[in-house]
C-alpha cells in the first residue's frame, strides 16, 4: 500500500471514530432528557453516586487540606516581604475556588471512577452482559450509561464544593497550628475577594469535567469488543484522552472567565 | 416470524455470514446446527436483532427492523426471550433481580406480588431451590445456565431463541429443559435452538436449519434430512440424527407437563 493511501485510510478511520463519538454524546444527552421519567436505572445512579461521590470524600480532604496548607504557608510568608500580604486571599480564590479545585478534583474522579467505569463496561461486554440487555430491550445508554454520566457530573460538582471547603476553611486550622492568624479577620478577607462570578465558574468546570469523564470512560469501555484483553488497554486509553479533553477544556473555560 | 433475506456479515474483511435467506413461521421449532465457528450464535444474535447484519434484511413479525426505532424494537421484546451460550447474567445484580429486570421493563403495571409469583412458579418448573439473594458468581456453571433460562422465560414471549440450552447442565436438568422444549412448542410458542441434541431433533424440531462455514447448507424437515445423500450434510448430522431411522414429527407424541406448564 502507497503511503498517501496510508495516511488517506487512517484520515477517514479519525473521521469515522469521530462521527461515532458525536453519535454517541448526542445518544447521552438525548436520553438524558428523558431520564427523570426511568425508575429502573435509579440504583444504578445512587451506586455510581456512592462510589464516585461519598468514597472519594477521604481522598479529596487529605488533598485539599494539605494544598490550602501550603499555599497559605507561602502566602504569609512570602507577600508581606512585597508589602502585599492582603493579596494571599485572592490567590487562594484564584488558585483553589477557580482552578486548583475543579481541575483536581477531575483528576482523582477521572483516576479512580473513570477507569473503574470502563473497566465494568469493558468486562460486561466481554460476558455479553451488554447483549443481554440489548435482548432484554433495555437500551444500554439509557440503563447504564446516563445514571453513570448523572452521577459522576453531580459528585464531581459537590466534590469541587468539599474540596473549597476544606481548602479555604479546613486548612486555615492546619495552618494556625504552625502559624497564628485570626480566624475572623481570615474569613471576613476571603468572602471579600470571593465573588459569585468564582462560584460560578467553579462549578461550570465541575459540571463540564464530570460530562467529560463519564462519557470518555463510557465510550471506551464500549469499545471494548471481544477479549478481556482489550479492556485494560482501553482503560489506559480512557485515562490518557480523558485527562487530556480535562487539560483542554480547562483552557478554554479559564479563558473564556477572562474574556 | 422471523425471515432474513440475503443477510450477510463479517468482521474485519473475514466473511462469517453469507447470505442467508430463511423464514421460522409462527409456532414452529427451529433447531441450528453447524459444526463449531459455523456462525450458530451469530446468526442467532442477528436473527434477535441483537447484531446488526451487514446487508440484508431481518424481518421480525413482519417489520424490517433496520427501519424501527430503538424505542420500537426494544417494545417488541416484550415478547422476545433469548438464551446466550455463556448464560450472560447481570453480575452485580443478585438472582432475584435478573429475573425482576425485564418485567419491570416490561410489565411495569403488576406489582412486586404478581411478579414475585411469576418467578416463583418458573423456579418451580425448572426445580431451582437456590436463594434468590446470591449473585451469579456464586451459582455453578448449571444453575446459571437454569437462571439464564428462566429470564429469558419470565416474560411468556412467543418466539424464543436458545443457545446450547444442554451445555453444562447435569442429566436432570437437561430432561427438564428438554421437557421445557415440548410444553413451549404444545403452547404454539416459536423456539429457535441451536443445539446438537439428538432429543430436540427427534422430539422438539420441526424442522433443521444446517449452517456450514457461515452459508446454508440445509434447511428442511428433519424426515427430508435423513433422507440426504450430500456426503457433508451427512458428516454433520450423524452425531446427533439416527441416518437409519425414519423420523416422523407429525406423529411423535408432543408430551405436555404434569406438573404446572406455566406457558400454556
Amino acid at each position: 500500500m502507497m503511503v498517501h493511501e496510508r495516511i488517506g485510510e487512517r484520515v477517514i478511520a479519525f473521521f469515522r471514530r469521530f462521527l461515532y463519538a458525536m453519535g454517541f454524546f448526542a445518544a447521552i444527552l438525548r436520553e438524558t432528557l428523558t431520564y427523570l421519567g426511568k425508575k429502573q436505572s435509579r440504583r444504578v445512579l445512587t451506586f455510581q453516586i456512592l462510589f464516585t461521590g461519598v468514597e472519594a470524600l477521604p481522598v479529596i480532604a487529605v488533598l485539599s487540606l494539605a494544598l490550602g496548607a501550603v499555599i497559605i504557608i507561602q502566602g504569609v510568608s512570602l507577600l508581606p516581604q512585597f508589602g502585599q500580604g492582603q493579596l494571599i486571599y485572592t490567590i487562594l480564590i484564584a488558585v483553589i475556588t477557580r482552578e486548583l479545585g475543579p481541575i483536581l478534583t477531575a483528576f482523582i474522579i477521572a483516576a479512580r471512577s473513570g477507569t473503574a467505569i470502563s473497566t465494568e463496561l469493558g468486562n460486561m461486554v466481554v460476558n455479553h452482559e451488554i447483549e443481554a440487555y440489548v435482548a432484554t430491550g433495555i437500551d444500554p445508554i439509557s440503563y447504564l450509561v446516563v445514571p453513570r454520566v448523572i452521577g459522576v457530573t453531580a459528585s464531581l460538582v459537590l466534590l469541587n464544593l468539599y474540596f473549597n471547603v476544606f481548602g479555604l476553611l479546613g486548612s486555615y486550622f492546619v495552618t494556625a497550628l504552625i502559624r497564628p492568624i485570626n480566624f475572623r479577620d481570615y474569613f471576613g478577607s476571603l468572602l471579600d475577594a470571593l465573588m459569585v462570578v468564582d462560584v460560578a465558574s467553579s462549578i461550570l468546570k465541575s459540571a463540564v469535567f464530570g460530562l467529560i469523564i463519564a462519557t470518555v470512560a463510557t465510550y471506551y469501555g464500549f469499545k471494548v469488543e471481544q477479549a478481556s484483553t482489550e479492556v485494560p488497554v482501553m482503560a489506559i486509553k480512557s485515562i490518557g484522552r480523558g485527562f487530556i479533553l480535562l487539560i483542554l477544556a480547562n483552557a478554554v473555560l479559564t479563558l473564556v472567565y477572562y474574556l | 416470524m422471523v425471515a432474513l433475506e440475503n443477510v450477510t456479515f463479517s468482521i474485519q474483511g473475514t466473511p462469517l455470514l453469507n447470505d442467508i435467506s430463511l423464514r421460522i413461521e409462527q409456532g414452529r421449532s427451529v433447531m441450528v446446527m453447524g459444526e463449531s465457528g459455523s456462525g450458530k450464535s451469530l446468526l442467532m444474535k442477528i436473527m434477535a436483532g441483537i447484531i446488526p447484519a451487514d446487508s440484508g434484511v431481518v424481518r421480525l413479525n413482519g417489520a424490517d427492523i433496520a427501519h424501527l426505532s430503538v424505542r420500537q424494537v426494544n417494545a417488541m421484546r416484550n415478547d422476545f426471550g433469548f438464551l446466550f451460550q455463556d448464560g450472560a447474567l447481570w453480575q452485580n445484580m443478585t438472582v432475584l433481580q435478573n429475573l425482576m429486570l425485564p418485567l419491570q421493563t416490561h410489565r411495569g403495571k403488576w406489582t412486586p406480588h404478581q411478579m414475585k409469583e411469576r418467578i416463583d412458579r418458573l423456579c418451580a418448573y425448572l426445580r431451582f431451590e437456590d436463594d434468590l439473594s446470591q449473585r451469579p458468581v456464586s451459582l455453578s456453571s448449571g444453575e446459571r445456565k437454569v437462571v439464564a433460562l428462566m429470564r429469558a422465560l419470565v416474560l411468556d414471549p412467543s418466539l424464543l431463541f436458545y443457545d446450547e440450552p444442554h451445555a453444562g447442565l447435569d442429566s436432570r436438568s437437561s430432561e427438564r429443559v428438554l421437557q421445557l422444549f415440548k410444553d413451549q412448542k404444545a403452547a404454539g410458542k416459536t423456539q429457535v435452538i441451536a443445539s446438537h441434541n439428538g432429543e430436540i431433533a427427534s422430539m422438539v424440531a420441526d424442522s433443521i436449519l444446517v449452517l456450514d462455514r457461515g452459508a446454508v447448507l440445509a434447511y428442511d424437515t428433519v424426515r427430508n434430512l435423513t433422507r440426504t445423500d450430500d456426503p457433508r450434510l451427512k458428516e454433520i448430522l450423524s452425531g446427533v440424527l439416527d441416518l437409519s431411522s425414519t423420523y416422523d414429527s407429525d406423529i411423535l407424541e408432543i408430551l405436555g407437563s404434569d406438573d404446572g406448564n406455566p406457558f400454556g
